[in-house]
């Protein structure tokens, strides 16, 4: 091995590229009488460059190395660079942040866009009445899967668990009483318990008024741990998976969320959480007013904070917490009863949809780079939105619960 | 030239954790450094991981790369440590990639021969993608894939007279293109067709 002093290697670069230029001129035969000692002497220390020259002046090799550095994709380019894109992404341990280079597809998914945008919502019947011959054949052979039929668990301190009813669409906290929304009682003073957990399943959304007033919306497969009554000098709820809240002013007593990794501060204010611990970043969405982010490390310390402004979203993913203007439609969709896609990318979009159909998702090949935009009901059953996504590249089997995706 | 990629702000880019700018990398490296790596370890899958790791390497050492030509010194240099690794039999020191002295690519006269070809392979490479779809492939399928006109009719589903058409066309735009540096390229393409 040999090693040069510091100063003489700054220029490798500069030195390869000035051998690439007298190579090229070397080969068009242009070379002067300062080039050519130039390329003699570079010889003299690498006399490997004898083969190289050899090579280049012999036009059926050069063509031979051509061809090997075109052929150099084992599987084509778009599948090999695919699988090494991958690779990166897994190691990266994130999100796909590189998205596909193959600029052939976005055309395709552009259109895939404008046709879910164009349909989205209010002109999804038409197209349900359309699409209903095509489908019918498959709808057929799968039960119709719909999302949102389970039922809500609210958890005492002492363990008990209580079923809540899907048709109240939520609970209140009432002095020491639990109840349904529509007065109907749920707990008496003699079950009452200083805290309680209300957890919703896959496929369930449910509604929750603290004791403050603070009102609470609670997406598919999430909790939120909240006490009694709210003693001491804060608010402190913990909350898992997506949140909304609309927190009840009192600037006495500030209300805390905390997640994984997060504590949201707020005096009074509404935003959205979705700290959903099988996805890499947490997203808070400020509709108005302003927070406070604190990221804390797994000693409980704050490492960094922000203060998050209304439109914003605030992203904390791989221990760095940042700030960025947002679509707010995204954070709200859901509690609208629909599904919102903001270029999100497929392995979330996905998610969305496993925590609303209840399915098991499996890859037959890698996950798809693609990003989605639009947004559709969440009553439709999981076929009819899974025809919205299907694009030329991407195919959907759906086997028993179990969606296969090519 | 091609070997000089032009990517907006990169330095600053890779400092303030743009990942974005990863991507950007990926499309103006990801061909050569396969190739450089393939041409040490001669296997396609352990060429595609050492790749695939290079980008994450730089991901992780991104702070330690402090000059924009450093960038792709790191990539060629992460490269080559890690296929010298993989083909440790017949070299006893392991190669860390902390080394990142540019010196580390002339270090292996052998090694660093591969990378000059790689560059230069670049270069024409890159000055046949200039070229408009129907011409490259022209000249993909006769210089590279050796196929006769009449193959490349069927092939391509033209004519004749398109396909001469096409590749004096392809020859026409590629000696605009090189006109300013590669000479040779221009050179050995008169001497096929004359």
């Amino acid at each position: 091995m040999l090693y040069l002093p510091i100063e003489t290697m700054m220029n490798t670069l500069k030195q390869t590229e000035h051998i690439i230029a007298l190579l090229h001129q070397y080969l068009a035969g242009i070379l002067n009488e300062a080039e050519q000692e130039a390329l003699r002497s570079y010889v003299k220390d690498y006399p490997a460059l004898n083969i190289l020259l050899e090579e280049l002046t012999d036009e059926d090799v050069l063509l031979e190395k051509l061809k090997d550095f075109e052929n150099v994709y084992s599987d084509g380019k778009e599948a090999t660079q695919q699988r090494m894109l991958e690779m990166i992404n897994q190691r990266l341990q994130k999100p796909p942040v590189i998205k596909s280079i193959y600029s052939k597809w976005w055309p395709r998914w552009a259109a895939a866009a404008m046709i879910l945008f164009a349909l989205s919502f209010w002109g999804i019947k038409q197209y349900q009445h359309d699409t209903r011959a095509i489908t019918d054949k498959r709808l057929q052979q799968a039960a119709k899967i719909y999302g949102g039929n389970n039922q809500a668990v609210l958890t005492l301190a002492n363990g008990q668990s209580i079923r809540l009813l899907p048709d109240r669409k939520g609970i209140e906290t009432q002095g020491k009483e639990v109840r349904y929304q529509d007065g109907t009682p749920l707990t008496s003073s003699e079950e009452w318990s200083d805290h309680y957990t209300l957890h919703t399943p896959i496929g369930a959304q449910y509604q929750l008024t603290l004791a403050d007033g603070t009102r609470v919306w609670l997406n598919a497969a999430s909790s939120i741990t909240y006490p009694q009554q709210f003693q001491g000098k804060e608010r402190q709820v913990t909350i898992e998976g997506e949140v909304y809240f609309e927190v009840a002013k009192n600037i006495e007593k500030p209300f805390i969320v905390c997640s994984e990794g997060q504590e949201i501060e707020v005096l009074g204010t509404s935003f959205n959480v979705k700290a959903y611990t099988d996805e890499k970043t947490t997203r808070t969405a400020l509709f108005d007013g302003s927070v406070k982010i604190k990221h804390l490390g797994t000693n409980g310390k704050m490492i960094d904070a922000l203060l998050l402004r209304p439109g914003y979203e605030a992203y904390l993913q791989d221990k760095k917490l940042t700030q960025q203007r947002t679509d707010l439609n995204e954070a709200k969709a859901w509690r609208q009863g629909n599904f919102y896609f903001a270029d999100t990318p497929f392995d979330e979009m996905i998610k969305q949809l496993q925590r609303w159909y209840g399915i098991e998702v499996i890859y037959r090949n890698k996950i798809p780079v693609d990003t989605f935009r639009g947004g559709m009901s969440r009553t439709l059953d999981l076929l009819t939105v899974l025809d919205f996504l299907k694009g030329s590249d991407i195919s959907f089997e759906l086997v028993d619960k179990k969606l296969y995706i090519n | 030239m091609a070997n000089t990629t032009n990517i907006p702000d990169l330095l600053d880019r890779l400092h303030a954790d743009d990942a974005t700018v990863l991507s950007a990398l990926f499309q103006a490296y990801n061909h050569r450094l396969l190739y450089f790596a393939k041409s040490m370890v001669h296997d396609n899958a352990v060429a595609e991981e050492v790749v695939a790791d290079t980008f994450v390497k730089l991901w992780q050492g991104r702070y330690r790369v402090k000059r924009e030509d450093g960038v792709k010194a790191f990539l060629y240099i992460a490269t080559k440590n890690a296929c010298l690794n993989y083909l440790k039999s017949s070299h006893a020191k392991q190669h860390f990639d902390y080394e990142l002295d540019e010196a580390m690519l002339t270090a292996d006269p052998e090694v660093y021969i591969k990378l000059i070809r790689t560059e230069l392979m670049q270069d024409i490479n890159h000055a046949l993608q200039q070229l408009p779809p129907k011409q490259q492939e022209v000249f993909k399928l006769s210089f590279l894939e050796g196929l006769s006109t009449e193959e490349i009719c069927q092939t391509l589903g033209l004519s004749p007279n398109a396909v001469f058409a096409n590749r004096s066309r392809a020859l026409e735009t590629l000696r605009k293109l090189l006109k300013d540096h590669t000479f040779f390229l221009l050179f050995f393409l008169w001497h096929h067709f004359s």
